[in-house]
C-alpha cells in the first residue's frame, strides 16, 4: 500500500507542469490575451490609393524557380500580388498613415525579384530574393536601403544603410514572415526634428535581424525624399520586381504614448502561501517600508527570503482605450487598478501569462502591484507588461537583476559553433513538437545548415541553418534537462518513423506513443522494428546513418549545397518487399510547374526530381497530407532535397 | 605536425606550471594525513591542454599504451605518452552523449553513452573514429539521472554494461533494464544478469571472472557499498523488478515482494532468498560519499604492498579507499581501509598504466567534490617506500588476524588495550541513507603475535554476523617506531570459518559491563533547538528567515543579514536530493573549514550528533535535514555584530556549503 502511495505521489510530481499547462491553456482561451492588429482587407484594393494595373489580388501565386522575376496568380483574393507586368508598373501606397507602428506581414520573392517597404513613404526595409547570399548587405531582404545624395560625388552617392546581422532569407517562391517595429522622427512645436526615425527590431523569418537602427533620412528611391514628417503612408514598391503579401496587418502606436509610474510607495510583508484577494494583504505581517524609485520586485527582495512587496501609486494613462496587462510570476502576483483586483496568481510559473484586458481612462488611476515570493530554490522570476490600443507593450518593472542570475534564466552561455572545415555532430536528448526525444543527434555542416536526426526511428526531425546548437542545459550543473536547442528557426518535421512497412497503400502510417503517463504506469520502451547500426564518418566527419528494418538495410545521408539553402538526402535501401517513406506531411503539399513539392503554406520545398524511375504520392490521411513513397524490394537509392 | 607538436609542448609548459599553482590552493580532508600519504603514494598531475573539457567519464588504456578518455561532453581523447610531463592528446571521437564508460576491446574502443553502447573503429588507422557502431541500444525515457556506465570486459571477451536508476521523487526505472546489469556476449547477444542497483558507479572484474560493483548511498541504500554479484541476483533496489516479467529476465522477485523498514539488508536478505548482501560496507562519509570505481591490484608488489587487494574511488571526497577481500564459506567479504586523498576533483574512474601508476580520472560538475578543480587527470604513483599499514584482515570463529606491513612492537600489539572494536549496522529502507543503527563496542581479550612479528591474532567477545565492525588501532608501533598511517578499518562481517561464531566466555563480567552498551540513546544537543522558547513570549520571533539548497553543494543564498539580539527563527529547507545541515558559526575565515574538518573526525558518531562537533566556534545548529524535509531552528543573535557563518558540516560539504550570516 505504502508502495502504491509512492508510487503515485511520484506520478503527481511528474505531472504537476503537465496539468499546469492544461489549466493554462483552458483559461487562457477565454480571456483576451493580445490587443488586435488592424488587418488590411485584400479581398480588393480599397484600403490602398490608386494605383497601376500591376497590382491586383489573388488567391494563389506561384512562381518559376528557374526563371527570374516571373510571378503567376490564381483569380481571387487574400493575397497582393504586383506582376509587374505593365510598361510603367506603380507603387502602392496604403490610404492609412503611421507614425510609431508595428507591421507584420508575409512576403513572396520570385527568383532574382526586388521590392521594398517604404516606412511613411521614406525608409525602405528592402524585399529581394536573397536566398543564400552568406554576408547579407543593404541590399538585402529584411536591410534598411542606403541613403543617396549626388553631391556627395561619383561613386560616393550612397551612404548609411543597415545590413542584417544574418540572413534570415528563404528561397523564392515561399512565404516569408517579416515583422517590423518602427518608430516615426520626432519633432518640437516648431517642427525642428528633434529624433531620427529608428527601425527598433526586425524579424524575418523568426529570426532578428535588425536592432535599433537609425535612419538619418529618406532611403534611396523614397516617394518623398524632400522632406521628413510625423505621418506618412505605407508604399509597397512597384516598380523592382514581382512580389505578393499576405496577412499585412499593424498596431499604431500614438506618438510617444506611455504609461507613467507616479507616487510610487513599496512595503514588504512576510510571505503567506497565497493570497485570496487584495485585502489579505492588511493583515499581513509588515517587515518594512521600502524607498523605491522603480517596480523592481526582484531586487526589492533578497533572493531567497520568503518575503510579499507590494507596490502602489498611480499610472498616468495617456488616453482613453482599452488596455492589455500581462502579469507573469515565479511564486504569486496581484494587480490592482483602481483598488479592484485585475489580476491575482498563486502558484504560477515563468512560462505562463495571466491577463487583464480593460478600458481604462485618461489621467491618473491607482494601481496595487503584488509580488509573493514563494518559489523553492531561490527560483524566482516576474514580468508585468502593459499593452494598449495606441500604445506600445511596455515593461513596468525594471529588471535589476545580477548577469548570472539573468544568464541562469537564459541558460545559453554554453554554445557549440560550426567548424569551418569539418561537419559537427552532437548527440543530446531534444524536443519535436513538444515530444522530449531521447536518441537524437544534431550534425551542423561548415555552411551552417544544420540538421538534427532521430537515431530510434531513423527519422529526420528537423533542419535550420544559422549557428549550431545550444548545449547549456546538457553541460551546466548535472545538466537536468540534457536538451540540445537549435540555434536558429527549425523546419520540423513528423517525428514518426520515416520507413514503414505498410500493409496496403491506404494502411495509416504507425504513430509512436510516447505519452508520459503511459510512460510511468508501464515503463518505457519504443515499439519501432527498427534496429540501430550506428553511424560511418566520411573524410569531413559527414555521417551515414546505417539502421535496419526487419532484415531491410537503409542508410540515410545528408549532404548540404554550398550555395544554397538546401539539404539533400540519400537514402539506399535494401529490401526484400516494398517499404514505404514518408518525407513530408503538412496541412497542404502543392506541386510547382516543375514538379517540386510545396510542402505546408509554401513552408519549403521537396525536389524529388533526382529519382527516374519513382514519384511519391500525396495521400490525405483527413488531418493532413502526407507525402509518401513506395520504395519497390530490392537494391534502390532514393534522394531528393529539402529547400528551404 | 612538427609545428603541432611544438604548440603542445608550449601548452603543456603553461599547464604544468598553472597546474602546480592550483596544487596548492587544492583542498583536502586532512591536509596532515595527505602529507604524511604522499611520502609513499604521490599524487602527480597529468598536464591537460588549457582548450579541453576533460570532464573524465571513462579510461582505457590501448594495446599500445595510449590513454583513452571519455568525457560527459562526448569525446574521446586518446592521450599518448600519458605518463610522462609532455603528454599528447588526439581527439579521437566526439559528439556522443555523457560518455561514462570506456573500455579498449577488438583494436576499438567501447563507449558507455546514455542510451547506447558504441564500439568505435578507426577504419582508415587516422587516429580518429570513422565508424560509430551501435553495438545495442536500450530506451530511455529522458530524465537526467539514466546515467549508464561501463563496458567492463571479462577475459571471454564478453561486455558488461550497468544502467542507473531514473530519478524521480526517488530511484525508478522508467524505461525497460534501468538499475539492471546487462552483459553482452562476444556474438553480441544481450542478457539481463542481474538488478537491484541505484548508482552503480563502478564494475569490478576480478582475475578468477567474479565480478563485483560499488553503490551509491540513496535511497533503499544506506551507506556506500560493494557488492558481488551473480547472474540472477537482487542487491537491494527495488525499482528494476519492474521488468522482473520480462520472458529473458532471471529474477522472478516482483516489486511489491520487497517490503521497507529493516535493521539491515543482511537480515531480510536471511529472509528473502534472492537479495543479495553486501561483501563489503564503506561507511557513509567516513570513507566517502559517492562510491566510484573499482580496481583490483594485478601489479604483483610494483605499486606496494597491496597486491591482490582492490582500490574504491570516491567522487565526492575525492579519494581512494583500499579493501581487502576475502571468501569465506563461499561469501565475500572483508575489511575497508583508507588509502590517499587530495586528488584535484572528483575521482570517477581509475585505471592502471603500464609503468603500474595508476591513473585517476575526475569530475565534479553537478556533484561537487572537496578536489575543487572541475575535471582532471591524475596519476597516483608508489614512491617505493612502504607505509606501515594492516595488511589484511581476516575473519576467524573468535576474532580478527590482522597481517601487518612490518613487524609490529611485539609488546604494544600483545597490549589488548591498543584495540579498540565496536560494531554497527545500517537500515534497510525506502529511506534516502540511514542513521548508523546498533552500535555496540565488542572487547579484545586475546592479542597473540606471530614470531616474525607480522600477524597480530586477536581474540574478541562482541563480534557479530551481518555487522560492520570498525577496529582503532592509535597507538600501535612497528617495530621501528612508525604509527600506523591509516589506524581505523572497517570489516562486515557475514560469515566466519566454520559457519558459526565462538562466544568467547565472558570470564569476569563486571568487568566488561561498562563497555559495552547501546547508543541508540538519543544524544542532547543543546544548541539545536527547534521549538520557539516559551520565553519569546506572544511575538514570536522579531524575523523568519528561510535557506535551501541547490544542486552542487551549495544554499541558494550567499548573504543573510540579521540585527544583534534579534530573535530568529531560520528554516532549511532542502530541495536537493542529498542530506545537509545547517550549523551557525562565529566569525573568522578558517572557522568554516575548521569546524568542517572537526565533524569530519566525528567518524561513527557523526550522525547521531548531527554532524556538529562539541566546540565554542559552533553557536546553533540543526539537525541532519533529508531530501525534500525542512526543519526550523530558533536562535537568538549575537550580541557582537560581525560576519558569522551559516556551513553544513555534513562531511565534505563545508568547503562550499557555507553562506555568510551578517550580524548588524
Amino acid at each position: 500500500m505504502k508502495h502504491t502511495l509512492v508510487l503515485y505521489l511520484s506520478i503527481s510530481v511528474f505531472l504537476f507542469f503537465g496539468s499546469i499547462e492544461a489549466q493554462n491553456k483552458n483559461k487562457t482561451s477565454k480571456q483576451v490575451t493580445a490587443i488586435p492588429y488592424s488587418v488590411i482587407n485584400l479581398n480588393d484594393l480599397s484600403a490602398f490609393q490608386k494605383t497601376g494595373k500591376n497590382w491586383g489580388n489573388a488567391s494563389n501565386v506561384s512562381i518559376n524557380r528557374s526563371k527570374e522575376k516571373t510571378i503567376f496568380s490564381e483569380i481571387g483574393t487574400g493575397i497582393l500580388v504586383n506582376k509587374n507586368n505593365q510598361r510603367k508598373n506603380k507603387h502602392l501606397v496604403t490610404k492609412f498613415e503611421h507614425g510609431d507602428i508595428e507591421l507584420e506581414l508575409d512576403v513572396m520573392m520570385p527568383l532574382a525579384s526586388n521590392s521594398g517597404i517604404y516606412f511613411q513613404g521614406r525608409y525602405e526595409i528592402q524585399l529581394y530574393d536573397s536566398w543564400g547570399v552568406k554576408t547579407p548587405t543593404y541590399k538585402d531582404i529584411g536591410s534598411i536601403y542606403q541613403r543617396w545624395d549626388e553631391k556627395r560625388g561619383k561613386g560616393k552617392q550612397g551612404y548609411e544603410g543597415t545590413p542584417t546581422k544574418i540572413n534570415a532569407a528563404k528561397a523564392p517562391g515561399l512565404w516569408q514572415h517579416l515583422k517590423i517595429i518602427f518608430h516615426a522622427p520626432k519633432f518640437d512645436a516648431l517642427g525642428n526634428k528633434t529624433k531620427n526615425a529608428w527601425f527598433e527590431k526586425v524579424w524575418l523569418n523568426g529570426t532578428l535581424i535588425i536592432e535599433n537602427a537609425e535612419v538619418t533620412g529618406p532611403t534611396r528611391g523614397a516617394s518623398f525624399q524632400k522632406d521628413e514628417k510625423p505621418m506618412g503612408p505605407i508604399v509597397f514598391q512597384g516598380n523592382h520586381g514581382p512580389v505578393a503579401f499576405k496577412n499585412i496587418k499593424y498596431k499604431l502606436y500614438n506618438n510617444n504614448n506611455k504609461v507613467i509610474i507616479n507616487n510610487l510607495k513599496a512595503t514588504v510583508y512576510e510571505s503567506p502561501k497565497k493570497i485570496k484577494k487584495l485585502q489579505d494583504i492588511n493583515e499581513l505581517k509588515k517587515v518594512k517600508d521600502k524607498n523605491v524609485k522603480t517596480i523592481s520586485p526582484l531586487s526589492d527582495i533578497k533572493k531567497n527570503a520568503k518575503e510579499l512587496i507590494v507596490y502602489s501609486g498611480t499610472l498616468t494613462i495617456p488616453e482613453t482605450s482599452n488596455y492589455l496587462f500581462e502579469m507573469k510570476a515565479l511564486g504569486g502576483g496581484l494587480l490592482a487598478l483602481n483598488n479592484k483586483t485585475a489580476i491575482n496568481m498563486n502558484k504560477n510559473n515563468l512560462k505562463y501569462s495571466n491577463y487583464s484586458f480593460q478600458k481604462l481612462e485618461k489621467g491618473e488611476i491607482p494601481f496595487t502591484v503584488v509580488f509573493n515570493q514563494t518559489a523553492k530554490r531561490g527560483e524566482r522570476g516576474f514580468e508585468l507588461f502593459i499593452e494598449g490600443n495606441g500604445t506600445q507593450r511596455q515593461s513596468l518593472q525594471v529588471k535589476r537583476i545580477s548577469k548570472r542570475e539573468q544568464s541562469l534564466i537564459d541558460m545559453r552561455f554554453l554554445l557549440i559553433n560550426h567548424s569551418d572545415s569539418k561537419t559537427i555532430s552532437q548527440r543530446s536528448f531534444l524536443m519535436h513538437n513538444d515530444v522530449k526525444k531521447t536518441h537524437c543527434i544534431s550534425v551542423g555542416f561548415p555552411e551552417k545548415i544544420s540538421y538534427s536526426y532521430d537515431l530510434e526511428t531513423g527519422s529526420l526531425l528537423q533542419i535550420w541553418d544559422n549557428a549550431f546548437l545550444n548545449a547549456t542545459h546538457m553541460w551546466h550543473s548535472r545538466g537536468k534537462e540534457q536538451l540540445g536547442y537549435p540555434e536558429g528557426q527549425v523546419i520540423a518535421f513528423h517525428g514518426d518513423s520515416d520507413f514503414v512497412y505498410l500493409k496496403n497503400d491506404n494502411s495509416p502510417w504507425p504513430k509512436e506513443n510516447y505519452n508520459t503517463k503511459h510512460l510511468l504506469e508501464k515503463g518505457f520502451e519504443l515499439k519501432t522494428p527498427l534496429i540501430q547500426k550506428g553511424y560511418k564518418l566520411d573524410n569531413n566527419k559527414n555521417p551515414l546513418f546505417l539502421s535496419e528494418i526487419k532484415g531491410a538495410k537503409i542508410s540515410n545521408k545528408f549532404t548540404p549545397s554550398s550555395t544554397d539553402r538546401k539539404l539533400k538526402r540519400d537514402i539506399t535501401v535494401d529490401s526484400k518487399k516494398d517499404i514505404w517513406l514518408k518525407i513530408s506531411e503538412a496541412s497542404t503539399i502543392e506541386i510547382a510547374s516543375d514538379g517540386t513539392y510545396i510542402i505546408g503554406d509554401k513552408n519549403y520545398y521537396i525536389d524529388f526530381s533526382g529519382n527516374e524511375s519513382l514519384t511519391p504520392i500525396i495521400r490525405d490521411n483527413k488531418q493532413s497530407k502526407e507525402l509518401l513513397v513506395k520504395i519497390p524490394a530490392g537494391k534502390q537509392t532514393i534522394n531528393y532535397s529539402i529547400i528551404w | 605536425m612538427k609545428t603541432i607538436k611544438n604548440i603542445f609542448a608550449i601548452l603543456v609548459l603553461l599547464l604544468v606550471s598553472q597546474s602546480g599553482i592550483a596544487q596548492k590552493k587544492n583542498k583536502v580532508l586532512n591536509k596532515v594525513l595527505a602529507a604524511k600519504e604522499s611520502e609513499y603514494y604521490k599524487i602527480v598531475n597529468v598536464p591537460i591542454p588549457k582548450d579541453i573539457e576533460l570532464e573524465v567519464g571513462g579510461l582505457a588504456l590501448t594495446n599500445d599504451n595510449k590513454l583513452g578518455v571519455s568525457t560527459r561532453r562526448g569525446e574521446v581523447w586518446v592521450i599518448d605518452k600519458p605518463n610522462t610531463k609532455t603528454p599528447e592528446y588526439k581527439l579521437f571521437a566526439s559528439g556522443m552523449h555523457e560518455v561514462l564508460g570506456l573500455a579498449y576491446k577488438d583494436n576499438s574502443f567501447f563507449a558507455s553513452q546514455r542510451g547506447e553502447l558504441t564500439q568505435l573503429i578507426d577504419e582508415d588507422n587516422d587516429g580518429e573514429a570513422d565508424f560509430y557502431k551501435t553495438y545495442f541500444s536500450w530506451p530511455l525515457s529522458g530524465n537526467y539521472h539514466e546515467y549508464s556506465y561501463g563496458p567492463r570486459v571479462d577475459k571471454d571477451g564478453n561486455m558488461f554494461v550497468h544502467l542507473n536508476v531514473t530519478w524521480a521523487a526517488g530511484g525508478q526505472s522508467f524505461s525497460k533494464w534501468r538499475a539492471w546489469l546487462l552483459k553482452f556476449s562476444p556474438d553480441g547477444k544481450m542478457t539481463p544478469f542481474a538488478t537491484g542497483f541505484r548508482s552503480p558507479a563502478g564494475l569490478g572484474l576480478m582475475p578468477n571472472g567474479d565480478i563485483f560493483y560499488t553503490e551509491n548511498q540513496g535511497d533503499w541504500v544506506g551507506s556506500g557499498r560493494v557488492t558481488h554479484i551473480e547472474k540472477g541476483d537482487f542487491v537491494g533496489h527495488p525499482a528494476g523488478l519492474k521488468w522482473s516479467s520480462e520472458p529473458n529476465s532471471p529474477i522472478t522477485l516482483k516489486p511489491e515482494d520487497i517490503k521497507s523498514d529493516h535493521l539491515s539488508l543482511y537480515e531480510y536478505a536471511k529472509e528473502l532468498d534472492a537479495l543479495k548482501a553486501p561483501a563489503i560496507w564503506l561507511p557513509h562519509t567516513i570513507f566517502g560519499t559517492s562510491t566510484s570505481d573499482f580496481i583490483y591490484d594485478n601489479t604483483e608488489g610494483k605499486f606496494g604492498p597491496f597486491a591482490g587487494q582492490v582500490f574504491i574511488g570516491d567522487q565526492g571526497n575525492s579519494r581512494i579507499v583500499r579493501v581487502f577481500l576475502e571468501k569465506i564459506n563461499g561469501v565475500y567479504q572483508g575489511a575497508a581501509f583508507g588509502f590517499s586523498e587530495g586528488f584535484a576533483s572528483g575521482v570517477l574512474r581509475m585505471i592502471w598504466s603500464n609503468d603500474n601508476s595508476m591513473f585517476v580520472g575526475m569530475t565534479s560538475r553537478g556533484w561537487s567534490s572537496i578536489g575543487r578543480k572541475p575535471f582532471g587527470l591524475q596519476r597516483l604513483v608508489w614512491t617505493g617506500k612502504t607505509p606501515f599499514e594492516v595488511k589484511t584482515m581476516k575473519a576467524l570463529a573468535d576474532g580478527f588476524e590482522l597481517e601487518f606491513t612490518k613487524p609490529v612492537d611485539k609488546k604494544m600489539a600483545q597490549d589488548i588495550a591498543n584495540y579498540q572494536l565496536s560494531s554497527f549496522t545500517y537500515k534497510y529502507h525506502k529511506t534516502y541513507g540511514s542513521p548508523i543503527e546498533d552500535i555496540k563496542e565488542a572487547m579484545v581479550h586475546k592479542s597473540t603475535v606471530s614470531k616474525d612479528g607480522l600477524t597480530v591474532k586477536l581474540t574478541i567477545e562482541g563480534l557479530r554476523l551481518g555487522y560492520i565492525h570498525q577496529i582503532e588501532i592509535p597507538k600501535l608501533k612497528s617495530s621501528t617506531g612508525e604509527l600506523l598511517l591509516h589506524n581505523k578499518g572497517y570489516y562486515t562481517l557475514n560469515e566466519v570459518p566454520g559457519g558459526k561464531l565462538k562466544t568467547f566466555k565472558k570470564m569476569d563480567h563486571s568487568a566488561h559491563k561498562n563497555m559495552v552498551h547501546n547508543t541508540k540513546k538519543v544524544t542532547k544537543q543543546v544548541k539545536r533547538v527547534t521549538k520557539i522558547p516559551t520565553s519569546w513570549g506572544k511575538n514570536g520571533a522579531d524575523k523568519k528567515l528561510q535557506i535551501g539548497t541547490i544542486p552542487g553543494l551549495q544554499y541558494n543564498l550567499k548573504k543573510i543579514t540579521i540585527n544583534r539580539n534579534e530573535k530568529i527563527q531560520l528554516t532549511l529547507e532542502n530541495s536537493d536530493d542529498m542530506l545537509h545541515n545547517m550549523v551557525i558559526m562565529k566569525p573568522g575565515a578558517d572557522t568554516p573549514t575548521t569546524v568542517g574538518n572537526m565533524a569530519l573526525q566525528l567518524g561513527l558518531k557523526g550522525p547521531e550528533l548531527n554532524y556538529v562537533p562539541d566546540t565554542d566556534l559552533v553557536l546553533f545548529h540543526s539537525g541532519v535535514v533529508g531530501p525534500e524535509s525542512s526543519e526550523t531552528i530558533y536562535f537568538t543573535a549575537p550580541s557582537e555584530p560581525g560576519q558569522y557563518w551559516i556551513v553544513c558540516t555534513f562531511p565534505g560539504h563545508a568547503f562550499t556549503m557555507r553562506t555568510k550570516l551578517i550580524v548588524k
